[in-house]
């Protein structure tokens, strides 16, 4: 899930999260496409940025990110369950990037 | 080392900090008194409109997924009830209280409050929503440590750092006691629900608590998952070792648990969006 710009949004992005007005009542439901008819749509009813269908890089690099879970993870590397935990974390982060 | 007894009035006496905001100190008022009304306390938040922004824009994000589903304090207390509300006032006036050096404990805050969250719901085991407020407010030891003692506190964090140690070492060489056993205290002098006390105090290690053992180990698992993540700083240098009670709770295998990163990485980007944005 990406939260973007409504006018920064390409043909074929599709919503990940509802449009709610201020009390939380949805007005346009998860999964519609954003057309450029929406988008003016959006942009009319005040609505800057919007929760696309994605995958979000992360801002920090990868090997500092892969670096910074080294450190906070060296007192437990005798513990299994979190040699399987950070297994599980260093494949996730494979998949941002 | 101080003296433990000392630590611990000190902690449980916050309501006499001097530097206090005037309506903080209402509301702390207020809260304390189990029989104040839900009108009176929306009535004295709502004086102060900013409070008020501050206050919703937290628990739209820390319980509706930064959704702003709630509009007023009165609204929140009809959908949460008053203890939750006044558990999340009394947690969010004392962050207040921290300003600037709070910002990374309350990014860790927000993150735990949101996988508490999750976690509760894929488990199915009790109200989400208290989950949340238990993620919110597992760390308010901290705060309240630092708020009494600024130069202690910091000096615990600071040699944690230095001898590569986990910080409840470090906070029990200087007062005598962990921010999890000084946020139990807090949270009992304030009258915060039960299962609120005994999340605060178990959250190292859950079996502390018999009465809430489940509302203890969800909230111990997020805040692991949440430092593992490295979002927000929570003072610790490291990544405490999952106990193997909440570790059986959850029964994840290690696919499982890739999947579920990649849920908490949606989820905790969602947090930095809302301090970037708070920060504006």
């Amino acid at each position: 899930m990406l939260k973007v710009s409504v006018e920064s949004v390409g043909p074929g992005a599709v919503l990940a999260k509802p449009i709610t007005n201020e009390t939380g009542i949805i007005l346009i439901a998860s999964g519609v496409e954003v057309s450029e008819s929406l988008k003016r749509k959006l942009t009319g009813m005040g609505i800057t940025e919007v929760f696309i269908v994605g995958k979000r890089i992360p801002e920090i690099p990868k090997d500092e990110f892969v670096a910074k879970i080294n450190a906070s993870f060296s007192k437990t590397e005798e513990d299994p369950r979190m040699v399987e935990m950070k297994r599980a974390l260093l494949a996730h982060i494979e998949e941002l990037y | 080392m101080l003296d433990v007894e000392a630590v611990r009035a000190k902690v449980e006496r916050t309501n006499a900090i001097p530097t206090i905001p005037l309506v903080i100190k209402k509301i702390l008022m207020a809260v304390e008194n189990p029989s104040t009304s839900p009108a009176a306390v929306s009535k004295l938040v709502s004086s102060d409109p900013a409070l008020t922004a501050r206050v919703l824009k937290v628990i739209n994000a820390a319980m509706y997924g930064f959704v702003a589903r709630i509009s007023s304090v009165n609204q929140a207390v009809v959908l949460l009830g008053m203890n939750l509300v006044r558990a999340l006032l009394l947690g969010i006036s004392m962050f207040e209280m921290m300003e600037q050096a709070a910002m990374g404990l309350w990014k860790h805050s927000l993150g735990c409050a949101i996988i508490a969250k999750m976690l509760a719901q894929k488990k199915g085991m009790f109200d989400p929503e208290e989950a949340s407020v238990a993620g919110l407010l597992h760390d308010i030891g901290k705060v309240v440590l630092s708020v009494q003692y600024p130069k202690e506190y910091q000096a615990a964090v600071a040699a944690a750092q230095e001898k590569s140690v986990f910080l409840t070492e470090t906070e029990a060489e200087i007062f005598g006691m962990s921010h999890a056993t000084a946020g139990a205290y807090f949270a009992n002098t304030w009258r915060l629900p039960k299962f609120l006390v005994e999340s605060i105090r178990s959250h190292h290690l859950p079996p502390l608590t018999k009465s809430f053992p489940v509302h203890a180990a969800t909230v111990h698992m997020a805040d692991v998952l949440v430092k593992a993540y490295n979002v927000g700083y929570s003072g610790d240098p490291f990544v405490p070792a999952v106990h193997a009670t909440a570790w059986e709770l959850f029964n994840l295998n290690e696919a499982q648990m890739k999947d579920l990163f990649s849920e908490i990485s949606d989820l905790l980007a969602q947090v930095d969006d809302f301090f970037k944005a708070s920060k504006r």
